[in-house]
């Protein structure tokens, strides 16, 4: 029988590349799009949670995701930070939606997406706001924490997909 | 006209789940000295899992006053690979009463952050065997069956949950 060994760091070229993009967006966030980092701060003891929504996550085991997370707020903002994080969550859209942390999302209504050419500009523009492709419905999956964000992105698609008729509606997922 | 007593309860929070376990602690220990053992268990039961979901709460950083969700709680402990629990390579609770999947998360949590592992290395494993003591003789479901509880559970029980309790702090 094989013998082999693995270290921590195990999936090394998955998490290199993970924890590099996402020093990047903690130095240089971008204003939409992916990977979206919530930064809650706590009443307790100056502590923080700290989610991050991410389709890259999907293949990443859960127990290699809060390392990935607090090595690269580490990079990015100091260990000291690091040490008022005390709860992480890493998860894809689907996921973060499942768990009911995205619990409003924004998609054309059906009826301004029968012809398929529509439907192909519906993806794409769903896809450039931050989209998620992992879900199983038609369209990528666009998904917000509160009502706010949602609304803020409906006037961006407005304004890139005129044609079609945006809306939000508010998703109550299975909790356990 | 008098508001009914569920109508009564404050805000689910750290605070009132301390409370609450310190007045089913003192309610369990009438049902013991009154030979109800059963009853007595029953409440122990509930009194160890309140205990080990304030705890944990603390340390997440949830002040006392602050509301407490069904879905935090499942954010902690579920077995969505979204959660605290699968964060550490746990299973997961398919159960918010699950006094086990609460106990491991607690001690993974703390042994994962330097600044929070327990003074003494023995702290984690006794109380991880206080609360399998407690949660192989206890079930939510106790409150359908009518079977009395042995005088050696019983014992076991409120030795196992006084340990949790005399030591709420340092949970």
């Amino acid at each position: 029988m094989p013998v082999i060994e693995t270290d921590f760091a195990a999936g090394g070229t998955q998490r290199k590349g993970l924890f590099d993009e996402l020093v990047a967006e903690l130095n240089a966030p971008q204003s939409s799009g992916q990977p979206v980092v919530e930064i809650r701060k706590m009443s307790r003891d100056g502590l923080r949670h700290v989610h991050v929504i991410w389709d890259k996550w999907d293949g990443c085991p859960p127990e290699r995701r809060a390392s990935i997370i607090r090595d690269a707020f580490i990079a990015a903002k100091g260990a000291e930070y690091e040490k008022s994080i005390a709860i992480t969550i890493a998860a894809t859209v689907p996921e973060a939606q499942d768990a009911g942390l995205l619990p409003f999302e924004v998609k054309p209504s059906r009826r301004s997406t029968y012809d398929l050419t529509a439907r192909h500009k519906a993806y794409q523009v769903l896809l450039d706001e931050g989209a998620s492709p992992l879900g199983t419905a038609w369209h990528p999956l666009l998904a917000f924490a509160n009502p706010e964000q949602a609304e803020d992105a409906v006037r961006r698609l407005k304004i890139a997909a005129p044609e079609f008729e945006w809306g939000v509606v508010e998703i109550r997922p299975s909790l356990n | 006209m008098p508001r009914f007593l569920p109508d009564r309860f404050a805000v689910e929070c750290v605070r009132e789940f301390e409370r609450a376990a310190d007045e089913r602690h003192a309610d369990a220990t009438r049902l013991a000295d009154a030979g109800r053992r059963t009853g007595a268990i029953y409440l122990y039961g509930y009194v160890v899992e309140v205990l080990l979901k304030a705890a944990f709460l603390r340390l997440a950083g949830h002040a006392d006053d602050e509301p407490i969700s069904i879905g935090v709680l499942w954010g902690y402990v579920g077995q969505k690979p979204t959660s605290m629990a699968r964060s550490f390579g746990l299973p997961g609770a398919k159960n918010l009463h699950d006094l086990v999947a609460w106990a491991e998360l607690l001690v993974a949590y703390r042994a994962s952050r330097p600044a929070l592992v327990y003074p003494d290395s023995w702290f984690g494993k006794v109380l991880a065997r206080n609360v399998l003591v407690v949660s192989q003789r206890w079930t939510e479901g106790l409150r359908y069956h009518k079977n009395v509880a042995y005088e050696h559970e019983l014992v076991a029980v409120r030795t196992a949950c006084k340990w949790l309790f005399d030591r709420r702090t340092e949970l």
